[in-house]
C-alpha cells in the first residue's frame, strides 16, 4: 500500500518535472501577435478592455503579461538588460525611460510617428519636456494620471463646513481637518507614497532637479512634516502602522490626499457621498504627473504589429476606452477634452475640474527617482509622524541617502 | 590497488552531480559576486571597474552601518530567543501527560506555516486599530489600549523577536531538543531525585550537559537560519526599509532594496560579499568546534 | 497521601502552563483561519477572534479575481521538480560519503558542511545576475535545476541515514558480483524509503514556505507561486502605496495552511521524525 504510494508520488513528480521541460512559453508563430506588459489588472468588462478591442480593430492578437507594482520596474531592467524578446510591447515608467533608451533596449519612434495619425505636439507640456535631451521619441504616455484631495460630502454637511474648493488654501484645509476630526474619526488620512511629494513640492521644495537627477528637499519637507506631525499629535492624522487600510474608503478619515486613479476604485464601492478638489497647498500647486509610456522593445521580432497596437491605444478610441476603464485623462489634450474619463459610476462628484487644475499643475517628479530612494524618505517621514526623528534629520537623513545612491 | 582505483572512479561518478552543482550554483558565484561588486554595474548598462569604491561608500553610508548592527543584533537575539523558547517548549513535551500529542501539534504547526502568512497575520494582531493584542489589554484594563506596537521603537524588537518563535528555525530546534531529551537516561534523574534536588538544579546538572551537543548544533543551524530566514519574514513583516526607521532593516533587506529599487548591482554584490564574510565567520567557528564534537565519528 | 496529592498539583500546573503556550502557539493560526470569514470592514475594525457574522466574500474574491488554482498549481509544481531533483542527485552523492572510501572523501566532506554554512541569501545576487545572462530568470529553473545538482544539507542528511545500515550488506553484494550502482540501486534504495520520503516531506515543506528564491527570481503573474501572491495579489495599489486586502489575505493564507497541517496529521511520522533526525550526530 505504502509502495504504490509512494511510486504514484514519484511518477507524479517526473511527470510535472517532464512537464516543465516541455512547456517552454510559446513564442508567436506568425507576426500577428504581440505581448505586452503592464502593472495593471486587465479590466475583466471586454467592453472596457482596450487589448481586446485593439485585437479586435487590428487583427492583431494581443497578450498581456501583468506583473505585480512593486516588481515592475525590476522585472522591465532585467528584460532589457537581458536583451530578453518576450515582451514587444512595453509600458516603461518615467524613471526608466532615459537609462532604456540610452541603453538601446528601446527603439526610437519618430520614423514610425512620421506617417502615423499621432500628433505629438498635442501632447501636455511636461511629456515633450520628459523627452528632452534624449534626441528622439522613444514612448508615448499611455495617460496622465496625478494627485487629487477625496472628501466625505457627508461629513463636511455633518460639520456644517463648505465643501472644498479649488482654490482652497491651506489654512482652510488645516482649519476644515481639524473641525471635522471627531472620535474615531480622523480629519484626514496622512500623506501616502505618492502625496508626501505633493504636500512638500506645493510648500515650495523643488523635490526633483531634471538637470541633476537629484532629489531636492529641504525647507519646504521641514515644514510640511511640521505641520503633519502636529496633526497627528492633535489626533486630526492617524499614525502610520502595520495594520494599515485605506481609512477614507472605510469612512474613517473625512479627506484623503490620493492618486486621481483612486476614482476608478472608489466609483460604485463607497456607501457615502464624496467628490474631489485639488490638493490644498502652502505656498504653490505642485502635483506629481503619473504615467508610463507605451514603448517598442529594441529585440521584438513583430514590431510591425506592435506599432499597430500602439498607435490604436494611442488613438481616440483607445484613449477613450482606457479613459473610461481607469478615470485616467489622455495625455493628448484634444481627447482629455471630450471627458472620457470622468467615469459614469462616480456619480457624487461633481468637481470634476479638480483634475484638469491638477493636471495643469502637473510635473514629473519623484517618480523619476530611484524607488529605493523615495521609499527610503517615506519610511522617514513616517518616522517624524512617530516622534523618532525631528523634520530636520529626516529631511538630512534622506537627502543623503539619496546622494550616495543616484552619484552611483 | 586496482579495486582502489575503481572504487575512486565509481565514488566520482557518484558525487559528480555535487561537483557539477559546487563548481556551477556556488564556487562560480563568488567569484562572479566579488568581481561584480569593484563595478558600478547597474541593472541595465554596461558596468565599468571601479575598485573598491563600493567598500569605501558602503562604510560611510549610515544606512549600511546601520543595517550591519542590525543584523548581527537580530541574529545573535534571535538565536538565543528562539533556543530558549524551543528548549521550554520541549522540556513541557517532554513531561509524559495525556494529550501530548495534541500539544505537540499546536506547538509545531506554526513552523510549517509560511513565514508571509505570519508576518500578515501578526500584522494584525499587532495593529493599533483593531489588533488582537490591542483589543485584549483593552479588555483587561478596561480603557483603550492604542499601542502601535510594531512601529514604535520601544516595542519593535519585542514583537519581532516574539514573532521569530513561530519560525520554522523553533519548531526544529523544539523536536531536536525533544529527541534529546527523550534519549537522557531516566536513572540520572532517579538518582538525583533520592538527593533532593530540585527540578532547576536537575536541569542545569544533568539535562543540559546530556544534550549539550544538539544545543551547539542548534546554536550553529540557528545563526544561518536567522541570516537567511529573516529576508521571508521580514520583507513581508516590516518592508523593504526595516521600519521605523530602519531598526529592522537586517543585510539581506538592503540587498534587496539596493538590488531592485534601486538597480545597484554591483553595490548589492558589494553588500552579498560582507554577508558572506559575515555567515562565513560563523561557518568557521561553528566547523571548528562540530570538528571536535558533532560531525565526525570516524 | 500528602505527596500524592503535591503530585497531582503538579500535574494540573503542568497542564495549565502547556494550555497557556499551546494558546499562544496557535492564535496566529486562529486569527488566520477565522480572518478570512470576516468582512474587510470587520477586519480592520474589530480586534475579536470570532467574526461577528461569518462570510464566504473573502474566498468567493480570492477564486474569481486571481486564479488562485494556477499558483497553487504552481508551488506544486516548483516543489515536484525540486524535491523530485534533490532526492535523486543527493542521495546519489550521499551514498560513497556513507559507505565507501576513496581518495578526497575527507575533502569533500568537509567542503559539503562548510557549504552548509552559508546562507542562500548571500549568493542570490550573483545567482540572479549570473542566471539573467542565461535568460533563466521568470521561470523555475534558477530553482530546479540547482536541486538536480545535490544540495549540501539533503547530502548531509542522506549519509547519516544511510551510515546506520549495517556495512555488510554492500560487502556480501559485493562478494556476489554486484556493482556498486547495483548495489545502490537494488539494495540501499529499497532499504532507504522511509528516508526518502522524510526528505521528500522536508523539501516539500521548505519548497511550499519559500518566498525568497521566488521573490528574486519570478516576475510575472504567469510563475507565481502561492507565497508571492500573498504578497503581491491581494493588495490593489494606489501608484506604490499598498492598500491591503487584509480579508482576502488571511483567506488566501488559510489554504495555505491547510496542506501543512494534512501533513502533520498524516504524516507525522515522517515530518515530525524527519525533522528530529536533523540533529543527529
Amino acid at each position: 500500500m505504502k509502495k504504490r504510494a509512494l511510486s504514484i508520488v514519484l511518477a507524479g513528480m517526473m511527470a510535472a518535472t517532464l512537464a516543465a521541460v516541455g512547456s517552454v512559453p510559446a513564442m508567436a508563430e506568425d507576426g500577428g501577435e504581440v505581448t505586452i506588459t503592464t502593472w495593471n489588472e486587465v479590466n475583466p468588462d471586454d467592453s472596457l478592455n482596450m487589448y481586446k478591442k485593439a485585437e479586435e480593430a487590428t487583427g492583431v492578437k494581443v497578450n498581456v503579461t501583468v506583473i505585480p507594482e512593486s516588481d515592475y520596474s525590476s522585472k522591465l531592467n532585467q528584460m532589457v538588460n537581458t536583451a530578453d524578446s518576450s515582451a514587444d510591447i512595453m509600458i516603461v515608467w518615467e524613471n526608466d525611460i532615459k537609462n532604456f533608451a540610452e541603453a538601446g533596449g528601446i527603439d526610437a519612434l519618430d520614423d514610425y510617428l512620421a506617417d502615423s495619425s499621432i500628433d505629438t505636439t498635442d501632447f501636455i507640456d511636461a511629456v515633450a519636456k520628459l523627452s528632452d535631451g534624449l534626441g528622439g521619441t522613444y514612448g508615448l504616455p499611455w495617460c496622465a494620471a496625478t494627485e487629487i484631495m477625496y472628501y466625505n460630502k457627508d461629513m463636511f454637511d455633518a460639520a456644517g463646513i463648505e465643501y472644498p474648493t479649488n482654490d482652497w488654501s491651506y489654512e482652510d484645509f488645516k482649519a476644515a481637518a481639524e473641525k471635522l476630526t471627531t472620535d474615531g474619526v480622523y480629519g484626514c488620512t496622512i500623506p501616502n507614497l505618492q502625496t508626501w511629494w505633493a504636500g512638500i513640492g506645493g510648500a515650495g521644495d523643488q523635490v526633483y532637479d531634471p538637470e541633476s537627477g537629484e532629489l531636492v528637499i529641504g525647507e519646504g519637507a521641514v515644514s510640511f512634516l511640521t505641520d503633519c506631525k502636529d496633526m497627528v499629535d492633535k489626533n486630526i492624522m492617524p499614525e502610520p502602522s502595520s495594520d494599515t487600510t485605506d481609512m477614507f474608503a472605510a469612512g474613517k478619515a473625512a479627506m484623503s490626499w490620493q492618486g486621481s486613479w483612486m476614482i476608478g476604485s472608489y466609483a460604485g464601492s463607497l456607501d457615502f457621498n464624496w467628490d474631489i478638489a485639488t490638493i490644498p497647498t502652502n505656498q504653490v500647486k505642485y502635483n506629481t504627473l503619473h504615467t508610463g509610456f507605451y514603448t517598442l522593445n529594441a529585440n521584438s521580432q513583430n514590431k510591425e504589429a506592435a506599432w499597430k497596437v500602439i498607435e490604436y491605444l494611442m488613438g481616440e478610441e483607445g484613449q477613450t476606452i482606457n479613459s473610461k476603464s481607469s478615470a485616467n485623462p489622455s495625455a493628448l489634450k484634444t481627447i482629455a477634452d471630450q471627458g472620457a474619463w470622468k467615469v459614469e459610476a462616480a456619480t457624487s462628484i461633481t468637481n470634476w475640474d479638480a483634475m484638469t487644475d491638477s493636471l495643469a499643475a502637473g510635473v514629473f517628479g519623484y517618480t523619476c527617482l530611484p524607488s529605493g530612494v523615495t521609499g527610503d524618505a517615506v519610511s522617514k517621514f513616517n518616522s517624524v509622524l512617530l516622534g523618532e526623528m525631528t523634520p530636520e534629520e529626516a529631511v538630512e537623513a534622506a537627502s543623503q541617502y539619496a546622494a550616495e545612491t543616484i552619484g552611483y | 590497488m586496482a579495486q582502489k582505483k575503481r572504487d575512486n572512479r565509481t565514488a566520482f561518478f557518484f558525487i559528480l552531480p555535487w561537483i557539477i552543482g559546487f563548481i556551477c550554483f556556488t564556487v562560480f558565484p563568488v567569484i562572479f559576486m566579488v568581481r561584480t561588486s569593484l563595478t558600478n554595474a547597474k541593472m541595465v548598462g554596461k558596468p565599468k571597474f571601479i575598485g573598491a569604491a563600493n567598500y569605501r561608500n558602503m562604510f560611510k553610508s549610515a544606512t549600511f552601518l546601520n543595517s550591519l548592527k542590525v543584523t548581527v543584533f537580530f541574529t545573535i537575539v534571535m538565536v538565543i530567543v528562539t533556543a530558549v523558547w524551543a528548549m521550554i517548549m520541549a522540556l513541557l513535551l517532554n513531561r509524559k501527560q495525556k494529550l501530548n500529542g495534541i500539544f505537540q501539534f499546536c506547538y509545531f504547526l506554526p513552523s510549517v506555516v509560511p513565514s508571509v502568512a505570519l508576518a500578515y497575520a501578526f500584522r494584525t494582531i499587532f495593529g493599533k486599530d483593531a489588533g488582537l493584542l490591542n483589543g485584549l489589554l483593552t479588555l483587561i484594563r478596561g480603557g483603550a489600549v492604542n499601542i502601535n506596537w510594531l512601529y514604535d521603537k520601544q516595542t519593535v524588537y519585542l514583537v519581532v523577536f516574539f514573532i521569530t518563535l513561530f519560525t520554522y528555525n523553533t519548531g526544529q530546534m523544539m523536536l531536536i531538543f525533544r529527541s534529546g531529551l527523550a534519549d537522557v537516561p531516566e536513572d540520572l534523574y532517579e538518582a538525583a531525585d533520592l538527593d533532593g534536588a530540585s527540578a532547576v538544579r536537575k536541569f542545569f546538572k544533568i539535562t543540559l550537559p546530556m544534550i549539550s551537543p544538539l544545543v551547539l548544533f542548534n546554536a550553529v543551524n540557528g545563526c544561518i537560519s536567522a541570516l537567511n530566514g529573516s529576508f521571508a519574514l521580514l520583507y513581508p513583516l516590516t518592508g523593504e526599509s526595516g521600519d521605523p526607521n530602519g531598526m529592522t532593516q537586517v543585510l539581506s533587506l538592503l540587498i534587496y532594496k539596493e538590488a531592485f529599487s534601486n538597480m545597484k548591482l554591483g553595490y548589492a554584490s558589494a553588500l552579498s560579499v560582507i554577508l558572506f564574510l559575515l555567515a562565513a565567520a560563523f561557518g568557521i567557528a561553528i566547523f571548528l568546534i562540530s570538528g571536535k564534537t558533532v560531525y565526525y565519528e570516524n | 497521601m500528602g505527596t500524592r496529592s503535591k503530585k497531582t498539583t503538579d500535574e494540573i500546573i503542568m497542564y495549565i502552563v502547556k494550555i497557556i503556550v499551546a494558546i499562544i502557539m496557535f492564535t496566529p493560526i486562529i486569527w488566520i483561519l477565522t480572518g478570512g470569514f470576516k468582512t474587510l470592514t470587520e477586519f480592520t475594525t474589530s480586534s475579536s477572534i470570532i467574526p461577528k457574522k461569518a462570510t464566504l466574500e473573502n474566498y468567493a474574491y480570492i477564486f474569481k479575481h486571481s486564479p488562485i488554482w494556477k499558483y497553487m498549481f504552481n508551488t506544486i509544481f516548483l516543489m515536484a521538480g525540486t524535491t523530485l531533483g534533490t532526492l535523486i542527485s543527493s542521495s546519489l552523492v550521499a551514498y560513497p560519503l556513507a559507505r565507501m572510501e576513496f581518495t578526497g572523501k575527507k575533502i569533500v566532506f568537509s567542503i559539503i558542511i562548510a557549504t552548509m554554512m552559508i546562507p542562500n541569501i548571500a549568493l542570490i545576487i550573483p545567482q540572479y545576475v549570473m542566471f539573467g545572462k542565461i535568460g533563466w530568470l521568470d521561470s523555475y529553473l534558477p530553482m530546479i535545476v540547482p536541486a538536480w545538482f545535490a544540495y549540501p544539507y539533503n547530502v548531509f542528511l542522506f549519509r547519516q541515514f544511510f551510515r546506520s545500515l549495517p556495512k555488510e550488506l554492500d560487502e556480501a553484494a559485493i562478494i556476489d558480483g554486484c556493482s556498486r550502482r547495483q548495489v545502490f540501486f537494488k539494495i540501499i534504495v529499497p532499504l532507504s524509503k522511509p528516508t526518502f520520503a522524510t526528505i521528500a516531506v522536508l523539501s516539500c515543506v521548505f519548497w511550499w514556505n519559500e518566498l525568497t528564491q521566488p521573490v528574486f527570481y519570478i516576475n510575472s503573474d504567469r510563475w507565481r507561486t502561492m507565497t508571492i501572491a500573498l504578497m503581491t495579489s491581494y493588495t490593489y495599489t494606489g501608484g506604490n502605496a499598498f492598500v491591503i486586502n487584509w480579508a482576502s489575505i488571511m483567506a488566501a493564507a488559510s489554504l495555505m495552511i491547510i496542506p501543512p497541517m494534512i501533513l502533520y496529521l498524516t504524516g507525522s511520522q515522517y515530518l515530525v521524525g524527519g525533522i528530529k533526525t536533523t540533529g543527529l550526530k
